[in-house]
């Protein structure tokens, strides 16, 4: 009996199992697979993260538009002069007279004839073409 | 007995099991061996999803860039509505009244679409989201929202015939909106990406990202300011002569821009699908009138150009009437004899009819080819028309005296101004345009407007002499001395032409005109206004005049063109 005991153990270690190895693998396994969760995890956190900051960059985007639409209404001549007449301003331009030039006024013609010569502007000019 | 059953309960599962592997195998061979392909893109559909991003189209600026926005993209909502979730759950009544409450719509319409057992119902298209506040709050069960774009205008009425209007498929459908709609409209991105069962995204499949390209922004040479004041006072000519419609564009002489271009009736842009047809005509450019005596710059140009006569050249008026080819030409007031400086300063007909004949039909008409006439300007807008010049040939013996005089000839309101332009700037006809650059989204500018100067028309010193005579208009004894502007000299010419009829001319209705540019010594800008068929006074310098006097008057001001000086031409 104590001889086949022993037998059954030498049996146990001449067997091809090796639990380290074993262990690393299924280690690296989890590893690898902790390793992918979290990546995936990560993902869809700054997959939500990134829509997220989207929607709210679009509603500031539509809050900026709307309130410079706004501001170009409120300060449209017309919107002015409405404004003015509210509170009984009346605004005139200053007559002739009462204007004073401080120098003497600038040369603001620019010579027609000087664009007439200048063919290469007018040549791209015509290259432009607006419409469809 | 026992053993019986549960060898039959076994035998049972293990054929169903097999019975189910066989089926699965079954199928999987055919997935596999029949077109698989097709069954595979079948999939790849199923759980891939694409979405348009849309793509902001551009805005539109006046001259001072980005202070003054005239046209822009606002997001907005098509608002829907899903009939069955609604009426199943008895909330037709409630969600009609909120809708109709929120979004100003007629509540009997809105009971008959939601009433139903339909899946989708149309409730309001194109709703800014600024209007969007209370029906989000209200969270109404059965109501959904998709994503759009409108084109808002803020200035609503101002400028509307220039800028013109986007359609619902956003395309560009009048004005600049329509001449620059390539520019404009920018290309829309997409989002692709892999979604699971619960149609959520999978971010680490990938997918495909297209970025949009935004619409290129447009700057005009059109000044808001400037246009205010035109079309404030051509809403007072409106007001006090109920003409049928009145027009006016401001220009620079030099370069050609134009600074202001109105046309009334005029509509609100925002809401251009209540408009008509008629008000949405851009007049300036888009009507022909006969332009009577403006037109006699033409001649009066071309005869000094070509040495014909002189400022002192005198001629017979005939006491205010002339029978000439069979037919009666008449002054409105009679004189003796004239010299050429007074008979454009009096606005002689018979005057100029002479002068037209000393400088003969071949030449005359060369000249206003010259000037432009019977052909487009060629403006960067659309609708613009060439106005009417017959050939030369098909003339009638008394066409060269009546053409002269501004009948029997039809142009637009452009083309009279570019010839005023032709005398102010020195000779050239210059070609004018609305739109000065066009700046991508990414700040790289596609396009850059340079004055085009087509062609020299007269020498400097015939048009320094014909600065010198439209001065006179507006002098004390002139038909214009109501164009005046307190401490400038402006030269211009008056223009009061009976409307033809059919088989000959109206005595009662008249297209009145006043045509100039200051300041006479140096010019800079020049401006037209014409009113069609005016009530209570018909004179181009009783109409038109003073509309001209005040856009004149304030725009000079406003944009600090000094007086030249006091010493004269």
């Amino acid at each position: 009996m104590i001889r086949k005991r022993k037998n059954r153990r030498k049996k146990k270690l001449n067997s091809n199992f090796r639990p380290a190895p074993f262990a690393a693998v299924v280690v690296v396994i989890t590893i690898i697979a902790s390793v992918y969760s979290y990546l995936q995890y990560s993902c869809q956190q700054l997959g939500n993260e990134i829509k997220a900051l989207e929607r709210q960059k679009n509603i500031l985007k539509t809050r900026y538009m709307n309130e410079e639409c706004r501001w170009m209404e409120d300060k449209s001549p017309e919107n002015i002069k409405k404004a003015l007449n509210r509170y009984n301003i009346v605004m005139q331009w200053p007559s002739a007279r009462q204007v004073v030039r401080l120098r003497t006024p600038v040369v603001r013609n620019q010579s027609i004839a000087s664009l007439d010569s200048d063919t290469t502007r007018r040549r791209r000019l015509a290259g432009a073409v607006m419409n469809d | 007995m026992i053993d019986k059953s549960i060898t039959g309960r076994f035998l049972f599962i293990t054929v169903s099991l097999i019975l189910i592997f066989i089926g699965l195998g079954v199928r999987l061979a055919f997935l596999h061996i029949g077109d698989h392909q097709e069954v595979l893109r079948r999939m790849k559909r199923k759980y891939y999803r694409e979405r348009k991003i849309i793509a902001r189209r551009g805005s539109i600026y006046d001259r001072n860039g980005h202070q003054n926005v005239l046209a822009l993209t606002l997001s907005a909502k098509h608002v829907k509505a899903d009939p069955k979730v609604i009426s199943d759950k008895g909330l037709v009544r409630e969600v009609a009244e909120t809708l109709s409450h929120e979004l100003d719509l007629p509540i009997d319409r809105l009971m008959v679409g939601l009433n139903s057992q339909k899946r989708y119902f149309s409730v309001k298209r194109f709703v800014p989201d600024t209007e969007l506040d209370g029906l989000y709050k209200a969270k109404l069960t059965g109501i959904y929202f998709d994503d759009a774009v409108i084109r808002y205008y803020p200035q609503h009425e101002l400028m509307c015939h220039v800028l013109g209007f986007v359609n619902n498929n956003g395309v560009g459908s009048a004005g600049v909106e329509q001449q620059a709609n390539r520019f404009l409209r920018g290309c829309a991105g997409v989002v692709g990406s892999r979604i699971n069962a619960r149609r959520k995204e999978i971010y680490w499949e990938g997918g495909r990202y297209i970025a949009p390209i935004n619409g290129a922004d447009v700057t005009l040479t059109l000044d808001q300011n400037v246009q205010f004041i035109v079309e404030r006072a051509l809403d007072k000519v409106m007001e006090k002569h109920t003409p049928l419609g009145a027009w006016a564009i401001v220009e620079k002489v030099n370069t050609g821009e134009i600074l202001a271009m109105a046309s009334r009736p005029g509509y609100d842009l925002n809401k251009f699908r209540k408009s008509t047809e008629n008000s949405r005509l851009n007049r300036a450019i888009g009507v022909v009138y006969e332009p009577g005596s403006t037109f006699k710059v033409v001649a009066f140009s071309a005869a000094l150009n070509e040495g014909i006569v002189s400022e002192r050249t005198v001629i017979d008026c005939e006491n205010g009437s002339w029978f000439y080819m069979g037919r009666i030409l008449r002054d409105s007031h009679g004189h003796d004899k004239l010299t050429v400086a007074d008979g454009l300063k009096k606005s002689s007909n018979i005057l100029t009819a002479k002068v037209a004949l000393m400088l003969g039909r071949k030449r005359y008409y060369r000249y206003l080819k010259l000037f432009g006439m019977g052909n487009r300007m060629g403006i960067d807008l659309p609708g613009e028309e060439g106005g009417i010049l017959h050939d030369e040939k098909r003339w009638s013996g008394i066409s060269l005296s009546r053409i002269a005089i501004g009948q029997g000839v039809a142009v637009t309101a452009l083309q009279m101004i570019s010839a005023y332009c032709v005398v102010a700037n020195g000779g050239y006809l210059v070609r004018p345009y609305v739109v000065s650059k066009i700046v991508s989204s990414d700040g790289e500018e596609l396009y850059r407007r340079v004055p085009d100067p087509i062609r020299r028309v007269i020498s400097e010193r015939t048009a320094l002499r014909m600065r010198k005579l439209l001065l006179r208009v507006t002098e004390e004894g002139g038909t214009g001395t109501r164009a005046r502007v307190e401490g400038y000299k402006v030269a211009g010419k008056t223009g009061t032409a009976q409307k033809a009829i059919r088989g000959g001319y109206s005595n009662k209705d008249f297209v009145s005109s006043f045509v100039g540019f200051l300041p006479a010594e140096k010019p800079e800008i020049a401006i037209i206004v014409v009113v069609d068929t005016p009530h209570n006074g018909h004179y181009g310098g009783t109409v038109a005049g003073p509309a001209f006097s005040e856009i004149a008057e304030q725009t000079v001001r406003y944009m600090n063109i000094p007086p030249v000086s006091e010493v004269g031409l």
